[in-house]
């Protein structure tokens, strides 16, 4: 063999690390081979041919690395595809993706719940400073206490390269929030937000319109192929989302609380991971965000502590403003949780449905985009003091982009409904019954998150007299969604096939 | 299986998948055979690369519509490669393709020459 074809074939050999960890141990051995065979034929062509050989290889490189890392990237998605394509039998009780989630080692599990636990151990020692336990640790806490972010900075860097490298692995899905706050931060960090300048209005376009869209776009799809992916993506915001109301609440019980949520996120993220249980762990995220959410609403109207110059109002502290405050946040943070995974039930009736079935699809699909965008944004807009800027336009464009989701959703439900029945789709009569109830329940349900951030008055005020039978009938549409992504296996017939 | 797939779902395949499908449909062959048959097959139009060729190996894989097994002797130097051949499945989506495109080419042939619908 020449000298130039056994420099090609070892660049190449090389290139081939670029894959994912998964696809090179399937393919990596036979690529070789079918790359040694390619030089040979050119280079008895001459060396115009082999070189154009090689740059035709090398020019498509980088989109086939793009596309299988995007496959890795989104979990299992052949196995099941292949499993549903080729007509596995949902009425029989065959469950889809049982056998694509096993449990994982501890040392996995492990990993899934560290960042969690260790943003509870960078808290530590401000709550025990906050309860006198640690006296005079404060100066030095200023320092080590940055030192310590940086480090975790870099440490989710460092997990990000590593489980690229190793293609996507389950436990890294935990990481990824934490990799785009690092990004997102440090963007914030950087720029200086206005009203007044073009460059201003582009950011704003770029962070209230396209990157909840994308971030939206990016838990249905990673939550659609692999379950608990999606809800380890959401357990942070779990943890998260309550949190950045307690800003005038005394110091250590915030600290406390939140040191609380995030520990009990790392050991959510934990037993999932361990058990490779996703059905478990949507009622395990479910219970994570309810008990936050109560500790977190009882020290907002309970322990509030001004300081000195703050002129503001603060609402009665009694069960009405509480469950004002609490059911509708609840209702909202479920949605990162139901919302992708409902989707995925949605879907499967869909296409079995007919062409109504998938317009039908097609219109949730959308609407619940718009939702699930709304919520992102609304929650980006309270965590980031920089951007409050926005706030009165950005505010209501999300109420009202959430409404179009709500009629969307409305519509698309009731054609899907009419498509199930039409074509037998759906078995049983209670599901039939849920799905008329979803679509009649769902614009009163979520109407209440966006009452903060931009209804109009009159609104709310209709709404107000009804109010707790809306958060009860909130409370029965989590429940039962629950409930049906759980047993998605048992309720389809495959009519559609 | 109690049910059969529609493979009108994923009808239309794509330009490379219906060409990779179409070299397997006589006999099974190894990697660089399917490259191979594709430039003839599509008249020197799809070239495919290795990555491009493995990418969509895994994914029909994955589909069931091919499998995967060694072949042994198969090339000049005898040695054991791994080869690829057409699932029932994977040939009855195929034939559906081959089916699909047939009609188009009719009735684009009817309605050039005589203009009737």
């Amino acid at each position: 063999m020449r000298k130039s074809s056994a420099l090609l074939l070892r660049l190449f050999a090389s290139l081939l690390h670029l894959y994912p960890s998964g696809f090179r141990e399937e393919f990596a051995e036979e690529m070789q081979v079918v790359f040694a065979d390619g030089i040979s034929e050119s280079r008895e062509r001459g060396s115009l041919a082999l070189g154009s050989f090689f740059l035709r290889e090398l020019a498509d490189l980088p989109g086939n690395l793009l596309r299988e890392h995007w496959f890795e990237l989104l979990g299992r998605e052949t196995v099941m595809y292949a499993k549903l394509k080729m007509g596995a039998d949902l009425a029989g009780g065959a469950s889809l993706r049982d056998d694509d989630y096993q449990p994982a080692s501890w040392l996995q599990a492990g990993l899934a719940g560290l960042p969690h636990l260790l943003v509870a151990l960078i808290l530590l020692p401000g709550v025990l400073m906050a309860y006198g336990l640690l006296p005079g640790f404060q100066s030095a806490w200023n320092v080590l206490g940055i030192v310590w972010a940086v480090c975790l900075g870099l440490m989710t860097l460092g997990i990000l390269i590593y489980v690229w490298r190793k293609g996507w692995p389950r436990w890294g899905a935990s990481w990824y929030v934490y990799a785009v706050m690092l990004a997102v931060g440090g963007l914030l960090a950087v720029f200086q937000f206005g009203e007044s300048t073009l460059g201003d209005v582009i950011l704003g376009i770029l962070l209230f319109a396209l990157f909840p869209i994308g971030m939206a776009i990016f838990f249905y799809l990673v939550a659609r192929k692999d379950h608990i992916k999606g809800l380890l993506l959401a357990l942070p915001f779990m943890a998260i989302f309550w949190f950045v109301f307690l800003e005038f609440v005394s110091n250590r019980l915030e600290l406390l609380l939140t040191l609380l949520a995030f520990l009990f996120s790392g050991l959510v993220a934990l037993v999932i991971v361990r058990l490779g249980d996703w059905k478990l762990g949507i009622w395990l995220a479910l219970g994570l965000t309810l008990i936050s959410g109560l500790g977190a609403s009882f020290a907002y109207f309970y322990h509030v502590e001004y300081p000195p110059g703050v002129n503001f109002s603060p609402p009665p502290a009694n069960l009405s403003s509480f469950a004002d405050f609490y059911f509708p946040q609840l209702l909202g943070s479920t949605t990162l949780i139901l919302g992708p995974l409902l989707l995925w039930w949605l879907w499967q009736l869909g296409k079995r449905s007919g062409h109504m079935g998938v317009l039908g699809y097609n219109l949730i699909f959308i609407g619940m985009l718009l939702i699930l965008m709304s919520n992102i944004g609304n929650f980006w807009l309270v965590t980031q003091s920089q951007l409050w800027v926005y706030r009165r336009y950005a505010g209501s464009g999300f109420a009202y982009g959430g409404l179009l989701g709500i009629l969307l959703v409305i519509t698309g439900s009731l054609l899907l409904v009419l498509a199930a029945w039409y074509n037998q789709t759906i078995q049983s009569r209670f599901m039939l019954a849920w799905l008329v109830l979803s679509s009649l329940s769902m614009p009163w349900v979520f109407v209440l998150i966006y009452v903060a951030f931009g209804m109009p008055n009159s609104w709310v005020a209709t709404i107000e007299p009804y109010k707790f039978l809306v958060y009860g009938a909130g409370i029965l549409w989590v429940t039962l969604t629950s409930w049906l992504v759980t047993h998605l296996d048992l309720q389809l017939s495959w009519a559609g096939g | 299986m109690n049910a059969i797939h529609d493979p009108q779902e994923d009808l239309p395949l794509t330009e490379s998948t219906f060409f990779i499908l179409l070299s397997l449909a006589p006999k099974p062959k190894h990697g660089y055979a399917i490259i191979k048959e594709v430039e003839v097959l599509s008249g020197e139009r799809v070239r495919l690369s290795t990555g491009t060729l493995y990418g969509a190996l895994k994914r029909l894989l994955g589909k069931g519509w091919i499998k995967r097994f060694n072949q042994s002797g198969d090339d000049e130097t005898g040695r054991e490669r791994k080869s690829y051949t057409l699932t029932n499945y994977g040939r009855y989506v195929l034939n559906a393709d081959i089916d699909r495109l047939q009609k188009m080419v009719n009735t684009a042939q009817k309605f050039s020459m005589g203009g009737q619908r």
